[in-house]
């Protein structure tokens, strides 16, 4: 039965990197007694589909991956089980099996939070004309403006901070990585330090529609 | 600020950040209000290392079980971790509470290899605690060590409040009860120090010897069936039982051999029943049977038979570190390659016979082809074997040997396997010997940085085909290692002016400075040669006289002079070799 797994990975588990993401989910389904299709190859492992890696650092509550189950078992007790075997900051919040192909992915919405003193270095940040970031390919370091596709939704300041919610796009077709957007922020003037809080929180299809 | 929060402050310099932040599946977080004692369990090297060591995952596990005692991980950061929680003042914490280590009852550190030393100053100094015991009053943790280099405490007897001797299931019980019961550090220490097997240098009686805690039925003893779950891969990311401990083959280099004795065994039945237990609760697709000599367990055929049962329909391979040449089948090779191959490692120790003799090691060069044939006709074509240089009489013949080796097994593989047969890998790891106390070679000289240099030399210049590919140990880090397994009290002060200098993860070849270790002793006024490289006369009073781990002096006496004559003492299986062993715990096979 094949069914889609919604997941958060919050606290330290923010640190945990898609590798070992991976490690652990395989893990993890062990522990839950799950027995997950396996991939055909020299070395037989569990074969789990991420909808989008999420970068170092960033917490989310709406990571999304893919398995085909070889159990006659309910949603529900995919995730109750399931979340008996993962660690603390890792959790199953849904079991669905009707899920859209991870191929139509176009965007994802991050939660953002900075600290007053950079409130104000971020709305400059954002609403200058350009944003200009730096991947790095096998010709070398690429500089590419990223402005036309960062959507800020919603950017209140108070007391406590910025909190800001923006989309940027995610998926096969065109990627940016909130790490590489922060990155470009935190390069953009002087600190030795990064502060902030990402999250992110909802996919969305190429046609703006909540992703699941 | 929290761990986490530094570290997602400064996360593009910091290399595998989940070293750092414990929240495992596994590990145990507890109410800190609602328990008596706070235990930093510290493995003074890094994350990745310590979270392979067996021995910290049954004691976590046992001190966890108690309602009263919370005990956490800690492991020696990283340089990069460091310089942050430096710059931003963060004492060293526990894993799981990311607390202070510093407000805990105890601070306690095992030591596996003597070239960890500078790391737990450092460690100490982290925690914001001051090194030397004397300084540190009853408001500090109690500072504890255990592990097999404690068997020698002298180096870091200035430093430790308490040494524990010997295996920790029964006895670390009795001490937290003792702990709980005494006002404070001072009393518990003066009660610890009569405990039998608890040295406390502070009130330590000269006339009394400390005696190794020995657990005469381990079938008996706690073990735990769940391990932390790493994150991060490590050194060793598998599920792991202990099937005995102690070896009967009595190789007289090997400290391990001597200091763990009698040999116990535990029953296939209970082993199976562990082994199970912790694969479904770790979900590991691994499990190793530990032990010094793997392929000596009695019960070894009914293990893995019934284990692999269970581990193939899961797709968990069975692998076993320790398989020795003498006894390697066909039947083992089928067992640990049925779900997954993995690399053969035999240690012959020595490239003669006659040297192999010296050393006890009872292997022939029959053995070692014999072995060699069963895995290349089972299909390896990569073989890793283990040598010892500088080894007590040892001369240039000897070290040809070992190419020797290399070559007939290069040739025995083409034999077998025809000329156009895949690409043989035979890996040659070669050590550099140091004599370790509780050993007949305990009163050897180690061989100097410049004869392990010519050793080297000679071995690289003789002729071998590029099949075999040749790694020496650095002469100069076994130096260190000598020293300090020999040492005396009067080291723990150039161990201080090494760790002043900047010495850390001395283990680590991109860390290692022997400069400065040089320039350590000099400030120490210790001459490093009288330590490593000095033979000892029988006579001599040894530092770690002070501790009788159940062998007696004349048992190594006896074992020393055989091995000069090239003579060997049969398997204690075969005939009792009278070690003196059973005077404290009849293993398995003593009379």
């Amino acid at each position: 039965m094949p069914v889609r797994i919604r997941f958060s990975k919050t606290d330290t588990a923010c640190f945990i990197s898609h590798l070992d993401l991976v490690r652990c989910m395989t893990r993890a389904f062990q522990r839950a007694g799950i027995s997950v299709r396996r991939s055909q190859g020299y070395n037989p492992r569990p074969h789990i589909v991420f909808a989008a890696p999420l970068s170092l650092g960033i917490e989310s509550t709406a990571e999304l991956m893919d398995v085909i189950v070889e159990q006659d078992l309910s949603p529900a007790e995919i995730m109750q089980r399931l979340n008996g075997g993962l660690p603390r900051d890792i959790r199953v919040s849904d079991v669905y099996e009707d899920g859209m192909p991870f191929r139509q992915i176009s965007k994802a919405r991050y939660n953002l939070k900075f600290p007053e003193q950079y409130a104000r270095l971020f709305d400059s940040f954002v609403n200058a004309d350009r944003i200009m970031t730096v991947k790095k390919n096998k010709h070398g370091p690429i500089q590419t403006d990223i402005k036309p596709y960062v959507n800020i939704e919603r950017f209140d300041i108070g007391p406590a901070g910025a909190d800001i919610s923006l989309i940027l796009p995610t998926g096969p077709d065109y990627n940016i990585s909130m790490r590489v957007f922060l990155g470009a922020f935190f390069d953009s003037f002087e600190n030795d330090e990064q502060i902030f809080y990402a999250c992110r929180t909802d996919f969305f299809d190429k046609n703006g529609k909540l992703f699941r | 600020m929290k761990p986490q929060e530094l570290i997602k402050r400064h996360l593009n310099d910091i290399q595998k950040p989940s070293r750092y932040i414990g929240g495992e599946f596994g590990s145990v977080v507890k109410d800190a209000s609602a328990v008596d004692i706070r235990y930093a369990f510290c493995f003074p090297d890094l994350y990745d290392i310590g979270m392979s060591h067996l021995g910290m995952k049954i004691l976590y596990h046992l001190l966890n079980e108690r309602q009263d005692t919370w005990c956490e991980r800690v492991f020696a950061p990283d340089t990069d971790m460091e310089a942050l929680m430096r710059r931003y003042s963060m004492p060293l914490y526990g894993l799981e509470s990311k607390d202070p280590i510093r407000d805990f009852d105890f601070i306690g550190f095992t030591l596996q290899y003597e070239l960890c030393y500078t790391n737990i100053l450092n460690m100490l100094d982290l925690a914001g605690v001051p090194l030397l015991s004397e300084e540190r009053d009853d408001s500090y943790p109690v500072v504890m060590c255990g592990g097999p280099c404690a068997c020698n405490p002298s180096a870091l007897a200035d430093y430790v409040d308490l040494f524990f001797i010997g295996d920790g299931e029964e006895y670390f019980p009795v001490l937290l009860d003792l702990y709980k019961s005494c006002a404070g550090k001072s009393e518990f220490l003066r009660r610890a120090s009569q405990i039998s097997c608890m040295y406390v240098p502070k009130y330590h009686d000269p006339n009394k010897k400390v005696v190794r805690a020995m657990v005469e039925d381990l079938d008996r003893m706690y073990y735990p069936s769940q391990f932390v779950v790493p994150f991060t891969e490590t050194v060793h990311d598998r599920a792991m039982i202990e099937v005995m401990r102690g070896c009967t083959r009595g190789c007289r280099f090997c400290q391990a051999g001597m200091i763990y004795r009698p040999y116990r065994q535990k029953s296939p039945k209970r082993l199976l029943d562990c082994a199970v237990r912790l694969c479904e609760n770790t979900g590991y697709d691994e499990i190793s049977l530990s032990s010094l000599s793997t392929s000596d367990y009695e019960g070894l055929a009914e293990l893995t038979d019934d284990l692999l049962d269970y581990c193939v329909p899961q797709s968990i391979s069975i692998s076993m570190p320790s398989l020795r040449v003498d006894n390697f089948t066909k039947n083992i090779l089928d067992k640990i390659s049925a779900v997954r191959k993995s690399g053969l490692t035999f240690a012959p120790e020595a490239g003669t016979q006659r040297l192999r003799d010296v050393i006890n090691k009872n292997v022939t060069d029959a053995d070692i082809e014999n072995t060699c044939r069963i895995a290349f006709e089972g299909g390896a074509s990569a073989v890793k074997l283990y040598f010892m240089m500088g080894l007590p009489t040892e001369t240039d013949e000897d070290l040809a040997g070992i190419v020797n080796i290399a070559n007939h097994i290069e040739d025995l593989y083409y034999n077998i396997n025809g000329p156009k047969a895949r690409k043989l890998k035979i890996n040659i790891s070669l050590a550099t010997f140091v004599p370790k106390p509780f050993t007949p070679f305990q009163w050897e000289a180690q061989i100097t940085v410049e004869e392990a240099k010519r050793k080297q030399d000679y071995l690289m210049s003789l002729p071998h085909s590029a099949n075999i590919r040749i790694h020496c140990s650095d002469g100069r880090t076994s130096r260190i290692e000598g020293v300090m397994s020999r040492a005396d009290k009067k080291i723990g002060k150039a161990l201080y002016e090494a760790w002043k200098l900047g010495c850390k993860f001395d283990a680590w070849d991109e860390h290692f400075d022997y400069d400065k270790w040089v320039e350590a002793f000099r400030r120490a006024n210790i001459c490093a040669d009288d330590y490593a490289s000095r033979t000892r006369s029988e006579d001599e009073h040894l530092p770690w006289d002070i501790i009788d781990v159940g062998i007696s002096k004349e048992f190594l006496l006896r074992e020393r002079r055989l091995a000069f004559k090239a003579q060997t003492t049969p398997d204690c299986r075969r005939k009792c070799a009278g070690c003196g062993i059973n005077k404290y715990c009849k293993g398995d096979v003593c009379p």
